[in-house]
């Protein structure tokens, strides 16, 4: 086995690895414009820094280990050593463990929300945040969410991208905004879409009342409003709530999936696969060739690791993989014959 | 509604399953090498997920300490990962 981690230099890496270690912190915010030019700097920066952040994701693993897991104190005396006895035993969770992984794989990071104001997420990250009240949030790629001042209550608004929003039951309403609308709920999960011309607000789980932002929850339209239950969807405009449809269609599964980062898929075009793939890709893998492009995949697909997921396709197609210009590049092989 | 069966006609799955068991043992050698407030730094961040302000809570060093220790953590996994190549 290798980790695919190519490294691009020693010095690249270790600046990619501090400023890795910088961006998880605190900081993370006063530091973006910084951070942003040190990866204009080059593609092998942001080669370097995709690679960083891939190995981070790997080391999720150690959450079933043995001998590291979150069961074990992390003490800060050495590391005990494994009984022969419980060699088999570590094995066994091993085994299970890894299978657990790579079905549920990478929440890519968790955090506490300690100082609830706002969460973005870059190009690439998705990110979960546990709420006090025991709820919690995940950031698609991309996304921003902040929280709006309301007298102590549950109350966010998503400004961009998608957020999954899992609300711990209670009698307190939480309130999501987003564009021209907003839900109140006491409890469920909701994905919620904030696109450029659309927004979209769907319920995997629980109830939600669903109206206009710009009325009160107590007026006459909040009382008529509609109620979204599981496996509904309403869609509506960024400005205006006035024609909002709602829909009943449950979720497709790589709709569910995606805070794992994984995504399956019964039958697409690879075209519309790599367009998603490239949602998160430091790296964008370009395919070429006109016909490649609406050849029909199904699978699992680790839709945050381009590198993992060109080798995939490449395998199933007979591809050969480039690298170019800081893209990834994907072609069928051209097969040469002996003349004869 | 999550329950709906899946067809998978052909299945292109990023199976990494060996790769996988090979990483566990060669993060788990790196965290031994590791000295011991690193490896308990990084294990709180990453295993136990907990912010740079908690564990500069927990353990009374400052947020840039803790990042000092996650970069130190983060270069260690990196060379166990290129030794293992």
């Amino acid at each position: 086995m290798t980790e695919k981690t190519p490294i691009t230099g020693e010095l690249v890496r270790d600046e990619a690895i501090a400023w890795f270690a910088r961006m998880r912190g605190p900081d993370a915010a006063a530091l973006d414009a910084e951070f942003s030019a040190w990866l204009e700097k080059g593609v092998d920066r942001r080669k370097a820094y995709a690679d960083v952040e891939r190995m981070f994701e790997r080391t999720a693993v150690l959450k079933q280990s043995r001998r590291y897991g979150p069961n074990v104190r992390t003490s800060a005396a050495a590391p005990p050593r494994l009984r022969p006895a419980l060699a088999f035993a570590s094995v066994a969770l091993l085994a299970a463990g890894l299978a657990w992984y790579y079905q549920a794989s990478p929440a890519i990071w968790a955090d506490t929300w300690t100082n609830p104001a706002r969460v973005a997420t870059r190009k690439g990250e998705i990110r979960t945040v546990h709420l006090s009240d025991g709820s919690s949030l995940t950031l698609d790629t991309h996304s921003d969410v902040r929280v709006e001042q309301d007298q102590g209550k549950r109350h966010l608004r998503l400004l961009t991208g998608r957020a999954r929003i899992t609300v711990g039951p209670s009698e307190e309403p939480f309130l999501v905004d987003a564009g021209s609308g907003r839900f109140s709920t006491q409890g469920g999960t909701f994905d919620v879409v904030v696109g450029l011309g659309e927004i979209t607000i769907s319920s995997l789980k629980g109830q939600a009342r669903v109206g206009p932002l710009n009325q009160p929850l107590t007026s006459a339209l909040w009382n008529r409003g509609r109620v979204l239950g599981p496996g509904t969807t309403v869609r509506y405009g960024p400005r205006s709530f006035a024609n909002a449809a709602f829909q009943q269609a449950p979720a497709r599964r790589h709709d569910r999936d995606w805070p794992t980062g994984w995504a399956t898929y019964r039958s697409v075009p690879l075209g519309t696969l790599v367009a998603e793939v490239n949602r998160y890709a430091a790296l964008p893998v370009v395919l070429d060739g006109s016909t490649l492009g609406h050849e029909q995949v199904s699978g699992r697909f680790h839709l945050t690791d381009a590198e993992g997921f060109s080798q995939a396709v490449a395998d199933l197609f007979d591809l050969e993989i480039r690298h170019v210009g800081g893209e990834i590049h994907l072609r069928r092989r051209k097969f040469i014959f002996d003349a004869y | 509604m999550f329950d709906e069966a899946i067809d998978t006609p052909c299945a292109p799955t990023q199976e990494q399953g060996i790769e996988a068991a090979d990483l566990m043992r060669i993060y788990e050698q790196a965290l031994d090498r590791m000295p011991a407030k690193t490896r308990r730094i990084f294990l709180l961040h990453r295993v136990e997920e907990r912010s740079y302000r908690d564990i500069h809570k927990m353990l009374g060093i400052s947020t840039a300490t803790v990042e000092y220790h996650m970069m130190k953590a983060l270069a260690g996994i990196a060379e166990a990962v290129d030794g293992a190549r």
